[in-house]
């Protein structure tokens, strides 16, 4: 039928909840596109995606949530094409990463004085240690660490099992620490990895219960 | 809880991921834990730095800018969509009434008269000669999903008829040849068509409406939901005689002169030369 209702009033309601979002998904967009022009389509490229969904975004619901799942599918959508990334570690190298890590010495970290190295760091130096992250593992540093969204949140946005968030994380995290470890040669080991596996903290509630 | 076990668990508490009482078993350990609470520290303290410097990044004016713009520039859009389909279904409205059903009306006869005289002019050859009213309306029978009741002319004789079209409304066509008062023989079309929308707004017979269309006389009215329109060079006299013929449609027609409303025919371009177009066919 024939809907008569004027778009005025959505519209209004759409540039106060939506909008006032725009630095974080701008920022969010930058580290995923790497360049500012690209940032600027994709960001602009969401917020009209959005805005014609509008309608089907449930009031009451995250609308920051709802606005990062759609800059996320439009990002992988279009732009990872482009970008030309590759979408997960492969199996051999995921080994690698991991391997170095488990081989440290668990204690390296606490006794290392230069724990916070990385505030010395450039800031185009910790950006550009985010920047080399692949790009499943950079998305969800970036939802963790800048919007601070639950795993349950971050798993609906990227449509996949919270297990899959924690495991990304924890290695996203870890690799992130390598690549700034590389920039900050010859300031000091930051983190060691103390854990022979990813932590599973399902396994831990489990392994409580028994006990 | 050891400190193989806080490993585990260290991003899910940072991340606030954790249940009231596995916090405080870790918080329990860090107390006594300085090696684990400086490592917490340190990871508290990467978050928060990939957090900052990725906030460091504002989205420009000019971005800002282009954002409103586009909303502006789809809500428009939108707007004029809504203003459509309320200018739209006002249409509806107002034909459903009166006013603007007439101005389109007039509009649609003109162009069916119009029609009506092309098709006549363009003399194409009839599907079947037959020379009786009868014989014709028999042939049409079944071919159009309405009865065509042949008209009888006075003067004039059917030679044939074919299906047609005037606009987009199938039509049965039937010619006549007709004598003239200078003793030619001339051609007569009678477009039958069903309008049973009245969408042509004919008058009713015996009332009858003469036009000119392309050169041509078009003489229409309307029986029922039938409509006629009779299509000749012969001077608007003629074709008045020819219909004057007593009820050209007998078993409906009241037996009435056919009130042609002659005053509103233009006259002839020039006295002398009568209403009649250059000759398609002699």
């Amino acid at each position: 039928m024939l809907d008569f209702r004027q778009p005025n009033r959505t519209k209004q309601e759409f540039e106060e909840l939506a909008l006032a979002h725009l630095d974080p998904l701008y920022s969010a967009a930058l580290r995923l596109t790497k360049n500012e022009r690209d940032a600027e389509d994709l960001v602009q490229d969401t917020c009209m995606r959005a805005y014609r969904f509008f309608d089907k975004f449930e009031r009451g619901t995250n609308i920051k949530a709802w606005l990062f799942k759609i800059l996320t599918n439009t990002f992988i959508n279009r732009y990872r094409r482009k970008v030309k990334e590759r979408s997960v570690v492969e199996g051999a190298e995921r080994e690698a990463v991991h391997e170095r890590f488990v081989s440290r010495d668990a204690t390296d970290f606490a006794a290392n004085p230069e724990q916070y190295f990385f505030d010395r760091l450039l800031s185009d130096d910790v950006l550009r240690a985010i920047d080399t992250l692949p790009i499943d593992f950079r998305l969800v540093v970036i939802l963790a660490d800048l919007q601070e969204f639950s795993y349950k949140e971050i798993a609906e946005i990227l449509d996949c099992p919270v297990g899959t968030v924690m495991s990304r994380l924890f290695r996203g995290r870890k690799l992130l620490q390598k690549n700034l470890r590389d920039y900050a040669a010859g300031q000091g080991v930051l983190s060691a990895q103390q854990a022979e596996q990813v932590p599973s903290l399902e396994e831990y509630r489990r392994r409580k219960k028994v006990g | 809880m050891d400190c193989r076990e806080i490993d585990s668990l260290l991003y899910p508490f940072l991340d606030g991921e954790l249940e009231a009482g596995e916090r405080f078993e870790i918080e329990t350990h860090l107390a006594d834990c300085p090696a684990c609470l400086t490592r917490l520290e340190a990871e508290q303290r990467l978050k928060d730095v990939v957090r900052d410097r990725v906030a460091l990044a504002q989205a420009p004016a000019a971005l800002r800018a282009r954002v409103f713009s586009g909303v502006r520039a789809e809500q428009r859009k939108e707007r004029a969509q809504h203003w459509l389909k309320i200018s739209a279904a006002a249409l509806v409205v107002c034909a459903a009434g009166s006013g603007v059903a007439w101005v389109r009306n007039s509009g649609l006869r003109e162009r069916y008269t119009e029609d009506a005289a092309l098709g006549h002019a363009r003399k194409l050859p009839v599907e079947v000669q037959q020379d009786t009213n009868e014989a014709v309306e028999s042939w049409f029978d079944g071919k159009l999903d309405y009865h065509v009741e042949v008209p009888r002319l006075a003067n004039a004789r059917v030679t044939g008829a074919r299906i047609s079209n005037v606009s987009d409304k199938a039509a049965a066509y039937i010619s006549y040849q007709a004598q003239a008062a200078d003793g030619r023989a001339r051609r007569v079309g009678v477009y039958v068509m069903d309008d049973a929308e009245n969408e042509l707004s004919a008058e009713d017979w015996p009332d009858v409406r003469l036009t000119q269309s392309h050169g041509y006389n078009v003489a229409t009215w309307r029986n029922g939901e039938i409509v006629y329109e009779l299509v000749s060079d012969l001077r608007p006299m003629e074709i008045r005689r020819m219909l004057a013929m007593p009820g050209p449609l007998p078993s409906q027609a009241p037996r009435a002169e056919p009130r042609l409303p002659l005053a509103g025919v233009q006259p002839p371009a020039s006295p002398v030369i009568d209403l009649r177009p250059v000759s398609l066919h002699p």
